[in-house]
């Protein structure tokens, strides 16, 4: 696991954590801010820099415990993966979206957000 | 808040200030009253569609006009569902750009139009989406009404 991950705080805010765990990165609650460019947009961007300084292949995000995304908090997750798809290609890693089976707005989105990030996106229904 | 009441025993009116924080209270309510007549079937998409409309209306209208939502069950429908409309006066430099995202969400099937506008999202400047009516669009059959004023959504799950 990444000592870098692994150091970042918890994000916690209006309903919702974003928290790295045993290097998952495990969203929990419900995400509405009006501006999580704010917030949840940086803090995102931390976990980024410490995926590519542990200069891991892969990360896999948690949302089965997401309970709603608005989307404006969307647009956080299209700005992680254009991140990781501006990076030279060593340093480029694999998002892991790990979502609940049966929540439709997880699998719409994320099938959406997947067909932007081609090969750097996985998206995988349940544990 | 604002007034509320039951208008019919299928009807629910909820007049509001368009301020932030009474969008989250809102959708609970939204989602209870679902739930309490049997629709959890439709909650998540529910939630979504309600999420969407109301922040747009706080977001985009007019600061000092109230919005109206109004939430039908459609039970004597042969196709039933669940109808939310929501109301509010608009900034007339809104409305061009509203319905442009409108007809984009009708060119195309939902998912199409969903993943083209998460593609526009990454030129906007940091913090815009325009993602609401497309990802609406993708839960429910929506509808876009110019009455005056006022810019009326409505959205009807199933």
């Amino acid at each position: 696991m990444s000592k870098r991950l692994a150091g970042i705080s918890p994000l916690t805010m209006e309903g919702v954590e974003i928290a790295v765990v045993d290097g998952i990165v495990r969203f929990t609650g419900t995400l509405s801010m009006r501006d999580p460019s704010a917030t949840v947009t940086p803090f995102l961007r931390r976990i980024h820099a410490a995926t590519i300084e542990s200069g891991l292949p892969r990360l896999t995000v948690d949302l089965s415990k997401l309970k709603f995304m608005n989307s404006s908090s969307i647009r956080s997750l299209v700005d992680w993966v254009e991140w990781i798809r501006k990076e030279p290609d060593a340093k480029q890693y694999v998002l892991h979206f790990v979502t609940k089976p049966n929540v439709t707005w997880q699998e719409t989105t994320l099938s959406a957000i997947q067909s932007l990030g081609g090969e750097h996106v996985v998206v995988q229904s349940g544990p | 808040m604002g007034s509320s009441g039951l208008a019919s025993d299928m009807t629910l009116f909820v007049r509001f200030p368009p301020k932030w924080n009474h969008i989250e209270p809102l959708r609970q309510y939204i989602d209870l009253a679902a739930r309490g007549r049997g629709y959890n079937g439709t909650a998540d998409k529910l939630n979504i569609v309600a999420q969407e409309l109301l922040e747009n209306a706080v977001k985009y209208g007019d600061p000092s006009s109230e919005i109206e939502l109004e939430l039908r069950f459609l039970e004597s429908f042969k196709s039933g569902g669940i109808e939310i409309r929501v109301s509010n006066k608009a900034h007339p430099s809104r409305l061009a750009l509203l319905d442009k995202e409108y007809q984009r969400t009708r060119a195309e099937p939902p998912r199409e139009a969903f993943t083209k506008a998460l593609q526009r999202t990454q030129r906007l400047p940091e913090g815009a989406t325009m993602l609401g009516l497309s990802r609406i669009a993708m839960e429910a059959t929506l509808t876009l009404e110019v009455n005056g004023d006022r810019v009326v959504l409505t959205a009807r799950v199933v």
